[in-house]
């Protein structure tokens, strides 16, 4: 990864709070939707899931597939906004 | 009850959400890890709607809380007691690890100095003895040490070792002991005076506490912990407390992000507040409190998160939240401009974050950065400092700003002035600049850069201005330099420094072609005819025909020459009048020369009693000389060399010359006259130009085009030329354009050898009116540090430093730190 967005600057920069779910990188308006449609309202909703499957890239990403039709990058992008949250906060 | 639970587990996510919704259940997500959750409610729910609903988890939780109290007994008693302890030391940490061996294993030792009991006998200080108490069970030798304080405790293996030790009668006790008997005395039991460990840290969850009470305003409840327990605002070594772990927030960034200028408010007055202060540090004096007080404002402000590394300020920007921006810079210790992680300043990050949009976002932007942009006030510039009569080398000034001055006023320097001090004058500045800017460009500029010193040290005169003219163009920052002849400070390489040369040439034009001609009228009709026939006629014929009309006239020799001079020097002017190329004029002022050297020549050997050689030779020698300070030595050997050769008029006006001498001004004039001839003509040329000089004298002033100072080219002229250099000049500005193509002319080491203009000399103790003008900008007057200026009623530029040690020049009264420069020149 060559640089970060705004977006996941942004995210991981500051405690989590109770941010959106569209807050998380690679999460915009559709995927948001979905999510929320499906109880995800708040980015501590995905992390929770993120740190149930283990932090693991490749079932995180599937997840967000299977969840909300997420394509490779957006997985990616969401994946490494927690990941990285993660390193700092956790 | 079966049935129902099947119908829900058969339920896909989605029905099972919208059942939970209707069934106004609060839900998250359904995953497999929380379905069961769910499903559980439901069920649960459906059952009570149909009135079936026993409740199972009644008898679980009785069985869950027997739990609890077997898991917990063992451990939670011992750790109650621990707490109970008075902290002292690591004491809680043995406690909780001593229940994991068998208490028959351990034997406790209980110590009690026997000087807590004589406190009140004045020779307490040197206690002896202790009476020791062994216990096997620990409970009670806690009770014991917990009654007596100043008491200690030993824990032992076996029961022989504890005896023997409880045996000794030794003091054993610790020496803070003694030290709280000796506070007994003197504070008498109200507080106890080690204060800075009465109020404990709070713990990490206190902490929230209070994050939550200025997230929700609630503002009694913050002052309740506060004053409470000023640990709460106060952490180790004075440092802000982190109310907010992972990225540490202090109480103002908490503020900040959540745009509450009023909390945040009271947070810094509770900070601010002495009582505060001795709550947590009682006794100590105001100027230890005050000190206090101001290192912990700056910390709580200034200090950056672990995140972005932002700072309140950011924060505040960020979000677009005006009113927290103008609270914290309403605190002078406020910094502006740092930066956070990515390299931004909160100038920068304005509004990014900001929850509003569109037009109401640009105008809130627009009002952030009008608060922020003070912060750019806080303009700094970089001086140069010259010597008035450049005799001490001149140097770079630390980068100033007009705001930081303020706290310098209060150096004083003593009134008594000895001749000898140096009066140093700005003559150059850049800026404004960000503080950032000015240091970095204060070291290139101050740098030994081989470049920039060959500079320097080639040209004394401009030498640090054309590197800082170069350095400020670079940057894009501003640049200003004083100019004699214009008398102000202007930067020359701009539209508007373009447009006062442009008028200041034309100013001097005017002026040269007002006074000369009508003196000369004679030499006016010549010039005329001689110009008709130069234009048909070869040179042969010219020098013939002119030689004839000038012998027609009867003229002597010296009247020759200053006639011809007069053609010489009006052909040139007319030429500039008449002829807007140049080039063709330069043309036909050589020619003018030729023929006129020629004449000078004839008329010359015609006489016979002028030794052309002498002349020739000094002159050559004038020509090496290109200072100001050769004409005295100029003028006296032309005085000499020029009467022993006879009676001739030309020594009229030589020892016109000389006698002129005693005006300095006219005296430059003339040298640069003179070399300047010699540095056009060659050798045998300058014989011609001599007369041109005497008659410069007389009929001053003359021009052959025109130049800054004078009437012929000088020093300035180059450093103007070499100020605008490399801009193209527009034809708005038609007498700069014709300079610098004259100037151009010119071959680059000729010009080097131009002379210095006579330096008018000024002494503010005698001439009150100085030409400097007060850099005004803003209706403020700009001065250069007060330290450094003195009469200021005089002129904001100028200032003096007087200089303790005897020799003139030396820097060692000033500030050395304030000019590292000046190191450069004088260690």
């Amino acid at each position: 990864m060559s640089s970060t967005s705004k977006k996941h600057r942004d995210f991981v920069g500051e405690p989590m709070g109770d941010k959106g779910v569209t807050d998380l990188a690679g999460i915009g308006e559709v995927l948001g939707t979905r999510l929320k449609d499906r109880g995800f309202h708040c980015a501590y909703n995905v992390l929770g899931q993120f740190l149930v499957l283990n932090k693991n890239e490749e079932l995180f990403m599937d997840w967000l597939k299977d969840t909300a039709g997420a394509n490779a990058k957006q997985g990616r992008d969401c994946y490494n906004c927690l990941k990285d949250w993660c390193d700092s906060f956790l | 009850m079966e049935e129902i639970k099947n119908e829900v587990a058969n339920l896909d996510d989605s029905k099972l959400r919208k059942e939970l919704q209707e069934a106004k259940i609060p839900i998250g997500p359904i995953v497999k890890s929380t379905r069961s959750i769910f499903e559980k409610k439901l069920v649960e729910f459906k059952l009570k709607e149909k009135g079936l609903w026993k409740n199972p988890e009644e008898e679980n939780s009785d069985v869950i809380k027997q739990k609890s109290c077997e898991g917990n007994s063992p451990v939670g008693s011992p750790k109650g007691e621990g707490n109970e302890v008075p902290p002292v030391g690591e004491f809680p940490a043995s406690l909780t690890s001593t229940p994991k061996r068998t208490p028959s294993d351990s034997y406790y030792v209980v110590c009690i100095p026997v000087a807590e009991c004589s406190k009140e006998d004045s020779d307490f200080v040197t206690p002896s003895k202790a009476v020791s108490h062994l216990f096997e069970d620990q409970k009670e030798a806690l009770k014991l040490l917990k009654k007596n304080p100043g008491a200690r405790f030993k824990v032992f293996r076996s029961q022989k070792e504890a005896e023997s030790f409880a045996g000794l009668r030794e003091n054993l006790s610790t020496p803070r002991s003694v030290e709280v008997g000796n506070n007994g005395e003197s504070s008498s039991g109200t507080k106890p005076a080690d204060s800075p460990n009465e109020f404990r840290s709070p713990k990490f969850q206190q902490y929230v506490a209070l994050r939550k009470a200025i997230i929700g305003q609630d503002k009694d409840k913050f002052n309740e912990l506060v004053w409470g327990n000023p640990r709460y605002l106060i952490s180790t070594g004075d440092t802000p407390t982190i109310l907010q772990e992972g990225s540490r927030y202090n109480a103002v960034h908490i503020t900040s992000q959540k745009d509450l200028p009023d909390m945040c408010k009271l947070v810094l007055d509770t900070l601010q507040n002495p009582d505060f202060i001795q709550l947590m540090y009682p006794g100590e004096n105001e100027e230890v409190v005050a000190q206090r007080i101001s290192h912990m404002v700056d910390l709580y402000i200034n200090v950056p998160d672990k995140g972005n590394f932002e700072t309140p300020l950011h924060f505040a920007c960020k979000f677009g939240n005006l009113k927290m921006v103008e609270f914290l810079l309403s605190y002078g210790v406020c910094e502006k401009n740092l930066k956070n992680r990515y390299g931004q300043t909160p100038a920068e990050v304005v509004c990014s974050r900001s929850k509003v949009s569109g037009s109401e976002m640009e105008d809130l932007k627009k009002k952030i950065l009008e608060l922020l942009e003070p912060s750019d006030e806080e303009e700094y510039y970089i001086p140069v400092f010259r010597s008035e009569d450049n005799t001490s080398p001149p140097h770079i000034g630390q980068p100033w700003s007009p705001a930081s001055s303020d706290s310098q006023s209060g150096q004083s320097f003593d009134a008594t002035r000895s001749p000898v001090d140096i009066d140093w004058t700005v003559k150059a500045f850049a800026g404004p600049m960000s503080p950032k800017e000015a240091t970095s460009m204060y070291h290139k500029w101050t740098g030994r850069k081989k470049e920039f010193m060959d500079v320097q040290r080639s040209d004394d005169e401009k030498g640090l201005e054309r590197i800082g003219r170069r350095l400020s163009q670079s940057a894009g920052v501003p640049w200003k330099e004083y100019w004699d002849f214009l008398d102000e400070f202007v930067n020359l390489a701009s539209q508007e420094g373009l447009q006062k040369l442009e008028k200041y040439l034309s100013e001097k034009l005017e002026e040269a072609e007002d006074c000369p001609p009508d003196k000369i009228p004679q030499a006016d009709e010549i010039v005329k005819n001689l110009e008709v026939e130069f234009d048909d006629m070869n040179i042969h014929d010219a020098i013939t025909t002119s030689q004839s009309k000038c012998s027609n006239k009867g003229a002597q020799e010296s009247d020759n020459l200053n006639v011809e001079s007069k053609i010489f020097s009006n052909c040139g002017k007319n030429k500039v009048k008449e002829q807007s190329c140049y080039s063709v004029n330069d043309v036909i002022l050589e020619k003018h020369r030729t023929e006129i050297l020629r004449k000078t020549e004839n008329s010359v050997t015609l006489d016979k009693s002028f030794d052309l050689d002498d002349l020739c030779d000094t002159f050559s020698h004038l020509r090496l000389s290109d200072s100001s300070s050769a004409s005295e030595s100029l003028i006296n050997e032309l005085a000499s060399t020029i009467p022993g050769s006879g009676d001739h008029s030309l020594s009229k006006g030589i020892s016109v010359k000389s006698n002129s001498s005693g005006s300095l001004s006219s005296t430059t004039e003339n040298t640069s006259q003179s070399t300047e001839g010699s540095v056009f003509l060659s050798p045998e040329e300058s014989v011609s130009s001599n007369p041109g000089t005497a008659e410069s004298l007389i009929l001053s002033p003359e021009t052959k085009g025109v130049f800054i100072i004078g009437t012929s080219a000088t020093r300035t002229d180059m450093d103007v030329y070499r100020a605008i250099q490399h801009m193209s000049i527009s034809d708005d500005f038609p007498n700069v354009r014709k300079w610098k193509k004259q100037i151009e002319s010119v071959a680059d080491d000729l010009r080097s050898k131009w002379p210095t203009p006579l330096r008018k000399l000024r002494r503010s103790t005698s001439n009150p009116t100085l030409p400097c003008t007060p850099l005004v900008r803003d209706n403020r007057i700009f001065r250069f540090s007060p330290s450094q200026t003195r009469n200021l009623s005089l002129s904001p530029f100028r200032f003096n430093r007087p200089s303790s040690e005897p020799q003139p020049g030396s820097p060692q009264g000033l500030n050395m730190a304030a000019f590292p420069s000046t190191r450069l020149f004088f260690e």
